[in-house]
Order: C-alpha cells, then sequence, then structure tokens
C-alpha cells in the first residue's frame, strides 16, 4: 500500500508499504481522508521541539486525525465492516488514572499519530478501536475530518464556561484552521459578541464572514480593548496559537475575573511569565491549558458538526496518496500557517 | 486628632490631622483601638508598590498607615449600630452604590477609590477616629478578642482565595510558604473542611505555625509528595511555583495569592508555563477580598475557628515609629504587633 513518509526532516516520500497486520483488538480502516494541520508541518519540517522529547525517530509515516471506512471490523461490537469513521490522532493507553476517570486527553502514556506514533496518511490503518468514531449516514469527510479540532474547543469551551459567570463576550486570539471554528461555536455555546485577532488579514476576513462582531490586528486590538476594558474585554478568552505573546495578550484582553483557555503550548522565551503574571493577579483571572481532548468531547464534536454543519471548505488542495502529492505537501509544509487548507485523499486506483 | 503616618518612606512619624467632620448620609464615626503592624504596613513602609503605581507621598500627600483595625462606634449617624459597640472596619473607599458593592464583593467596585493602608489618597486606619460608610464595618460577637479581630482581614483574605478556587470539603490542600497569609490559608481551608493539608517552608518557625494552625504535615523542602487537589502559592517568591505545579495532581487547581517580586524570571518559571499549561492544571489568581468575605471569616471563627496569635506585643502610638522601624528590620520574623490607638485612654 502507498503511504506518505517523512525519512528526514524536510524530506517527504511516497512509499510503498506493506498492508498493516491484523492485530487483536484492533479494527482494519481504509482511508479516505485526512487534513493537514500543524502537527503534520511539524513533522514534515522536523521541528520536534516541544512536540517529541528526543526529536523525531525517522522513518515514520505522517498524517494525524483521517477518516476512512472499516473493512474488517475484528471484535468490534460498536462496527461493522462498511461503516465510515472518524480516526483520533490520539492514541490513549486506556488503563491509567486519566482515562478511567475519563479524562484521557491527560493520558499518562499519550501518544499522537504521525508524531510519535504511526501516522494515518495511508492507504490501509490498523488502529485500536477506541481511536475510530463513527460517523453518521451521509456525513461528508470534511466535515466529519474536523471533529477533532472542534472537540479540542469543546475542551476549552467547556472550561471557559465553568470557569467564570462572565460568558457574554468570548475573545479568539489566533484564527488558524483551528482558532476558526472559535467563531461558530462559541455562537453555540451561548456568547453574544465574538471578537478574533489575527496577524492575517486573510483569516480576519473569514471570521467576520463567519460573524465574528469585532476583527483586528493583534497590536491594533490591544490598543482597542484596553482603551475600555470592562465594555471591550471578554469573560472567555480563548487563545489558539503558539505565537509566545498571545498568552499576555490574553491575559491583556480579559475582564476582571474572566478566563483566559490557553490551546496547546506557546512558543515560549525567558520572562514569558512576567508578561502575563501582573494582568493575571490584577484582573483575578483563571488561567487553563486546554491540551487535547477526550474521546466523549470528539463524540460531541461530531454531533456538533453534523447539527451545524461546521465550516465548509471550498477551496481546498486536494492531494491524493501517490509520488505525484509529494510536492503538495511540501508546499504546504513551508508555506507556513495561512487560510488555505490540505487535505490527504485516497483516490481509488483504475 | 494623631495619626501614624510617612512622609517620607521608612520614616514613619506622628502625625496631627484635622478632627474628622459632619457625618453624611450613610456615615459612622469608630473610635479607632488597635490597629496591626503587617504586611500590607511593611510594604508601604518600603514604597515599594506606591513608587510603581506613581503615587506621591510628601509634606503635601502624608501616607497614613493601617489596613486592618477595630474600635468601638462613636456615632452611627443613621445605622443601626450602637454607640460603644465594637466593630473590625474594612479598608474600602469604593461607591458603595454599585452591584458589586451591594453584593459585598468590593474589589469589583469599577470607581474602588483607593484602599486604606495601601494608598495613599485613602488614609490608612492608624487614627483615633475614622469615618466610614456603616456598610464596611462588621461588628464583632464576644469571644473575638481586638486582637483576634484585627487579623479578620488576613483571614477574609484566604476565604476570598478558598472560594476563588472553589475549595471543597474533604479536598487535600498542600501550602508553598507558611508565613502569615500560609498560616490563614491553612487555618481556613481546614475550617472549610478540607484534609491532609499540606505546609511548606523552609523556616522551622513557619512550620511550627503551620502545625499550630492546623496543618496535617509540614516539610521543610519539596520532595517527591504529589497529586494534591488545590495547591496554594502563599509566598513572594516565582520560583517556587514549579514547586506548586510538582504538589498539585493532573488537573488540580494551582490559587495564586498575592504579587509575587517580578525581577527575577528564571528558565524555572517559563517550565511552570508549560507544565500548567500542559497538564491541564488550573492557575487560579486573586488579589484582595471584599465584605462578604470578612464576613465568613468572622462566622468561621464564632464556629470555632482558632486564630492563632501567639506572643504579640502591644505599643502606644508614640511608640509606634520605632517600633515600625523595628518590625521592618526583623520582618518577616519578629512578634505580632499592635498598635494601640486610644490616646489618654
Amino acid at each position: 500500500m502507498q503511504a506518505f513518509v517523512t525519512t528526514a526532516p524536510g524530506e517527504v516520500k511516497c512509499m510503498d508499504l506493506p498492508e498493516p497486520p491484523h492485530k487483536k483488538g484492533n479494527i482494519l480502516v481504509k482511508f479516505e481522508t485526512g487534513l493537514l494541520g500543524a502537527g503534520t508541518r511539524r513533522a514534515v519540517l522536523g521541528d520536534a521541539a516541544q512536540v517529541v522529547e528526543g526529536g523525531f525517530k525517522y522513518p515514520f509515516t505522517i498524517g494525524c486525525t483521517a477518516v476512512g471506512t472499516v473493512k474488517d471490523a475484528g471484535g468490534s461490537v460498536r462496527m461493522r465492516p462498511g461503516n465510515r469513521v472518524l480516526i483520533s490522532n490520539v492514541i490513549t493507553c486506556g488503563t491509567c488514572a486519566q482515562c478511567v476517570s475519563g479524562a484521557d486527553n491527560l493520558c499518562k502514556h499519550r501518544k499522537l499519530a504521525g508524531i510519535d506514533y504511526e501516522g494515518t496518511f495511508s492507504e490501509y490503518l490498523s488502529v485500536d478501536e477506541r481511536r475510530a468514531f463513527p460517523l453518521s449516514v451521509g456525513m461528508n469527510s470534511r466535515m466529519a475530518i474536523q471533529a477533532t479540532e472542534v472537540a479540542v474547543l469543546v475542551n476549552a469551551l467547556e472550561m471557559g464556561w465553568q470557569a467564570t459567570e462572565k460568558r457574554h463576550r468570548v475573545t479568539i486570539i489566533g484564527a488558524g484552521n483551528l482558532g476558526i471554528h472559535g467563531v461558530w461555536m462559541a455562537r453555540e455555546w451561548g456568547a453574544n459578541e465574538i471578537h478574533v485577532v489575527d496577524s492575517h488579514p486573510g483569516r480576519l476576513d473569514l471570521a467576520r464572514a463567519m460573524g465574528a462582531e469585532v476583527t483586528m490586528l493583534p497590536d491594533e486590538y490591544d490598543a482597542w480593548v484596553n482603551a475600555d476594558i470592562k465594555e471591550r474585554g471578554a469573560g472567555v478568552v480563548l487563545v489558539v496559537t503558539d505565537h509566545p505573546n498571545a498568552i499576555s495578550q490574553g491575559c491583556r484582553s480579559a475582564v476582571s475575573r474572566g478566563c483566559v483557555v490557553c490551546v496547546g503550548l506557546p512558543e515560549g522565551g525567558v520572562g514569558l511569565i512576567t508578561n502575563y503574571y501582573p494582568n493575571l493577579i490584577s484582573r483575578e483571572l483563571v488561567m487553563r491549558g486546554c491540551y487535547s481532548k477526550t474521546g466523549a468531547q470528539i463524540e460531541k464534536a461530531l454531533r456538533l458538526l453534523d447539527a451545524h454543519g461546521g465550516q465548509d471548505f471550498e477551496d481546498v488542495v486536494d492531494i491524493p496518496i501517490s509520488e505525484a502529492g509529494v510536492g503538495k505537501i511540501l508546499e504546504f509544509a513551508y508555506s507556513g500557517p495561512n487560510e488555505q487548507r490540505y487535505m490527504v485523499t485516497n483516490r481509488e486506483k483504475k | 486628632m494623631l495619626a501614624i503616618g510617612q512622609t517620607r518612606f521608612k520614616d514613619p512619624v506622628l502625625l496631627t490631622l484635622p478632627e474628622p467632620g459632619n457625618l453624611r448620609e450613610g456615615e459612622i464615626r469608630v473610635r479607632m483601638s488597635l490597629s496591626p503592624i503587617g504586611v500590607a504596613e511593611v510594604r508601604a513602609l518600603e514604597g515599594h508598590r506606591l513608587k510603581l503605581v506613581d503615587q506621591i507621598v510628601d509634606e503635601d500627600h502624608p501616607f497614613i498607615f493601617g489596613f486592618a483595625g477595630v474600635g468601638t462606634i462613636d456615632d452611627p449617624g443613621q445605622s443601626d449600630l450602637q454607640p460603644g459597640q465594637r466593630v473590625l472596619v474594612a479598608p474600602y473607599n469604593s461607591c458603595g452604590e454599585c452591584a458589586a458593592c451591594l453584593a459585598e464583593d468590593e474589589i469589583e467596585c469599577p470607581n474602588p477609590n483607593g484602599l486604606s493602608g495601601i494608598d495613599v489618597h485613602t488614609p490608612g486606619l492608624m487614627r483615633e477616629y475614622v469615618v466610614v460608610r456603616s456598610q464596611w464595618v462588621l461588628p464583632l460577637p464576644e469571644g473575638i478578642s481586638d486582637e483576634e479581630g484585627c487579623y479578620v482581614s488576613e483571614a477574609a483574605t484566604a476565604v476570598h482565595l478558598l472560594r476563588r478556587v472553589k475549595l471543597k470539603p474533604d479536598q487535600t490542600v498542600a501550602v508553598v510558604g507558611c508565613g502569615r497569609h500560609g498560616q490563614q490559608t491553612i487555618l481556613v481551608a481546614k475550617a472549610m473542611g478540607a484534609k491532609n493539608v499540606l505546609g511548606l517552608d523552609p523556616s522551622s518557625v513557619s512550620r511550627e505555625a503551620a502545625l499550630a494552625c492546623g496543618a496535617d504535615e509540614v516539610i521543610e523542602a519539596p520532595d517527591c509528595r504529589t497529586g494534591y487537589d488545590v495547591v496554594i502559592h502563599c509566598n513572594s517568591f516565582l520560583e517556587t511555583l514549579g514547586t506548586c505545579c510538582d504538589l498539585a495532581r493532573v488537573g488540580g487547581t494551582i490559587g495564586l495569592l498575592g504579587t509575587p517580586e517580578m525581577d527575577h524570571p528564571n528558565a524555572e518559571i517559563k517550565e511552570f508555563t508549560r507544565r500548567v499549561l500542559e497538564t491541564e492544571r488550573l492557575l487560579v489568581a486573586s488579589r484582595s477580598k471584599g465584605m462578604a468575605s470578612f464576613r465568613i471569616a468572622i462566622n468561621l471563627m464564632k464556629d470555632g475557628m482558632p486564630l492563632k496569635i501567639n506572643n504579640s506585643q502591644t505599643v502606644s502610638m508614640s511608640q509606634a515609629p520605632q517600633q515600625f522601624m523595628k518590625t521592618l528590620a526583623e520582618w518577616p520574623g519578629g512578634r505580632p504587633t499592635f498598635i494601640d490607638l486610644r490616646i489618654g485612654e
């Protein structure tokens, strides 16, 4: 079977690999679609900082979340051959205290597909059944593939809503592939006013089109919101970018006793804490990391996407799993974050 | 009337202020009895914060000390209070009429107008008389001494923090730093039903005090202990935030009390941010408290929460300037010290 494999930093090949062996407790899935995101970019470029301790172990198949069709359900009672499923990029042990308590996003032995575990961009996948989530009939794969991203924001919004009563206004800092979902999701959660901050004007246009009331560049927003923090600041701030200044901007954008939820990890920098700590204290903020998502949150994300429709990508770069797709993957990796979406697809061979 | 203040930093003096004027609607006059020298007084003496927020202290703008205090009602105005009734006086100067003030959450008032003993334009409580809105005093029940009444403010700070972190009965708590605020936090946490309260402090005196406040266990330095539901950072050193991460369970809560010094960031602190975010620990900041927390603190004391004040001393107003400098030199050690504000009694 064909698979996209990275062999060194900046190198991707389409290789012919043996089909995965059947493992007890696993299901065999025929790959249909996979979305390229920040994790895959890091894997392709070899940027292992804060992702993989000790660096990447080459060669490995890239690819995070995927959608596919069950070919062999093994002993599963939840799935049958022919069912379409979402394959999560998160691999958990299922037995540690966190997993058992339902906080499987904090699994002690968590691994990420395409980062420190075999990726999904191959024609066939053998995966633990716990990673597979059935799709409703007719749900298109472009919509479903967004579920693991949406699930992270489900986690973030649940945290924000739990931490503060001030939920009228939500600010999203960083409107990339993940953050942009925050616009429709915050509305779904009950926010009346949504602000989006990003340094890419194209992303701000998209956020405005999705209904955000205020969209601004970071410096512009910082000055505007702090000119009248009580009337313009947000009760819930979602920091959805790894820019090193984003957390401090998040704390400067929050009203007193608001909540700043940081999705993922900042790039960091010495003295980072001194940038956000004074505002954290003086405004009595709550800050929380949102690192991943639980299985229950992925299921909720699928339901939300099914009901709401999420964000439909009209202009997607379609990448077949073939030698011809390698250039597009490198183009994605080296072009850096922007509003263009790239998807890997498994086309039927003629 | 006499007051204890300063017109330049680290130079406490007795000042003469005008006698209090007529009461306005909603105001009362309190004859002050006792006020403690605490962290607010030491910090004001050093002047770091006042300089940081550009508040001028000079002959024309004297700073009056006193963040906490108790007294007796001298003129109850139109309130239900009785002349001679013992009361605790809170340090607020907010509008008193907005939703936050009416909810006894004065620090959320849009017009806080400073705090007594903290800001130069809001005189502190180390005066013979103070005139305040009646809503900013609380009657002291029998059985709570004046000294204990002076410490209600510290207990209220701990109440506010532990309400912010939503402490539940039977949760485990670790307190990093067992100075005055750490001790009060231990007392209040135990009174609120926390179990297995750990105190951590390098000072043996502070550790003993923590045990006296009800800590189940005290340690000198971090060890392999972890898994606490709630960890409270109760000291002025950012570096110990890493210890809070060690002690808190994954998904647990770290409460931040007050403002540590910010001039020595290092790699360990950077690591703190990463660890908090990666393990979805909840970071909850707390800076002060409102009257609701004072009220809860008094109720906890009525229900038996013992405020430990050992080996205390009380000095007269005339001795106060000298005592201020002695306390500053010994800080954070030294005996708990109160200023007797009852001239000629």
